[in-house]
């Protein structure tokens, strides 16, 4: 008894002044390290989060992109490459997509997609937050061989700033005539 | 005394004295503070400093050697873990690039016209430089045709039902040592209508520098032993991409990207009895 409470006597110095200001000194200098790595463990968290809404969003477009040229009969390319006239003008009852004609382009930021079925047409907004698109084809003897290019970038102010690119080459399975033939064909604006 | 029953040590012993003389009774020293005498203060500043100089002794040097040799094993083992981890990530984007072209080269021979894919790799008049046995180890002779891993790849020739299955282990594509490469064409890019001349099937394989890794992508359209394609086919074919790549420094894992899909002469629209 008499040992703990000299010993406690001993233990309750405490630290001199000094002492007390080295050790505040550096519990902040590990207090700002760690800051530091919770702000950039943080920002990598966000870009991560960002890039994967951004490729989400792309991989979304491209899917129904696909759907749409994979059953074309016809396409054509505008000459400035900004617009893509998917037409289908098949008989055929395999063929399960009623649409006679879609036209892709990019209004705004909006990547969009007008559908005409029958004498009624349709604009949809595919995806929002696009720029630089642009469509190119192959020539002869290609058959519906066309990329579409274009960035995707849906978190606007977030850190993963350039977007997602996509850079994707897609064929239309039923088409028979390359795309550069289709050049003399008016795609949508026959309809 | 307590003093000398604390065993001598100086802190203890002059905190005590302290206490000793002016408390009868020093059991409850806390709750009674004592009067201190000026030499006692000095005792008590001596034996603290004494004790301060025996804390202050440091680390002996085979302490220092050992927290030295344990640092640097956890940070040896960190760095280890970061540089793995750099390199699966590139290992992983290299793959996703290799499926990428594997995608785009497949989209290249489905957009091709019935009329060529029906014959096959090696038609009439094919300029292919690449189908050859030493510019593609893959492929191997049978009789008067060619095989790939057991399928007939010149399924224009009548000889197209000899192949063997034989356990072979993929070759690289010796184009992946060359030191000239061009990035892969864009859709626009591809135009060649020369007869017998129509990439990515002729030629069937290409190496292309995308970022600073060479790829090599190779085709083949095999078909079936047995089935005999000559004239007016009709049967299925099926188309095979190959890319491959080297990443020296992943172990233990394919360093290439097998796509395949069946072509048939419905899907291009080469068969009027398909209904359209």
């Amino acid at each position: 008894m008499r040992l703990l409470t000299s010993k406690t006597a001993h233990d309750e110095s405490g630290f001199t002044l000094v002492e007390l200001m080295i050790a505040l000194a550096l519990a902040m200098l590990v207090l700002f390290a760690g800051d530091t790595w919770l702000v950039s463990a943080s920002r990598v968290v966000t870009a991560s989060t960002d890039r994967s809404i951004n490729n989400a969003a792309a991989q979304n477009a491209v899917d129904q992109l696909e759907s749409s040229v994979r059953f074309a009969t016809g396409l054509l390319v505008s000459n400035n490459g900004t617009t893509l006239d998917v037409t289908n003008d098949s008989t055929s009852s395999d063929l399960p997509i009623p649409v006679t004609c879609a036209e892709w382009s990019l209004s705004g930021t909006n990547l969009v997609e007008q559908t005409t079925v029958g004498s009624s047409t349709n604009p949809g907004v595919i995806a929002t937050g696009v720029s630089n698109l642009s469509f190119s084809a192959a020539g002869s003897p290609y058959d519906g061989l066309v990329t579409v290019t274009f960035t995707i970038n849906q978190t606007n102010g977030g850190y993963d700033a350039n977007g997602a690119t996509v850079d994707e080459t897609l064929s239309a399975e039923n088409m028979s005539t390359p795309v550069a033939s289709e050049q003399s064909y008016s795609g949508c604006s026959t309809l | 005394m307590i003093v000398t029953r604390l065993e001598g040590r100086d802190t203890v012993e002059s905190l005590t004295i302290g206490l000793g003389p002016t408390q009868p009774n020093a059991m409850d020293w806390t709750t009674e503070r004592p009067r201190r005498r000026p030499i006692q203060l000095r005792k008590m500043i001596g034996a603290g400093r004494q004790g301060r100089a025996s804390d202050d002794q440091g680390f002996s040097l085979i302490e220092v050697v050992m927290a030295s040799v344990v640092l640097m094993i956890a940070v040896f083992s960190l760095t280890d873990v970061l540089i793995n981890s750099m390199v699966q990530t590139a290992y992983a984007r290299q793959k996703s690039q290799a499926t990428n072209l594997a995608n785009q080269t497949m989209e290249e021979v489905r957009a091709l016209p019935w009329t060529t894919i029906e014959l096959g790799m090696n038609p009439t008049g094919n300029s292919d430089p690449t189908f050859t046995t030493s510019a593609d180890p893959n492929i191997t002779p049978s009789g008067t045709g060619y095989c790939f891993e057991g399928s007939p790849i010149d399924v224009a020739s009548v000889d197209a039902g000899s192949c063997s299955l034989t356990s072979t282990s993929w070759q690289d594509p010796p184009c992946l040592a060359q030191a000239a490469t061009t990035p892969p064409p864009a859709a626009g890019a591809i135009v060649n209508s020369a007869p017998g001349n129509w990439p990515p099937i002729s030629p069937h394989q290409a190496c292309y520098l995308v970022g600073s890794f060479t790829y090599a992508v190779d085709v083949y359209i095999t078909g079936s032993t047995g089935v005999s394609y000559a004239g007016g086919n009709t049967q299925p074919l099926t188309a095979t991409v190959v890319v491959t790549w080297r990443h020296p420094y992943v172990q233990g894992v394919p360093d290439d990207v097998v796509t395949t899909t069946v072509l048939t002469p419905c899907v291009k629209g080469g068969d009027t009895s398909c209904g359209y």
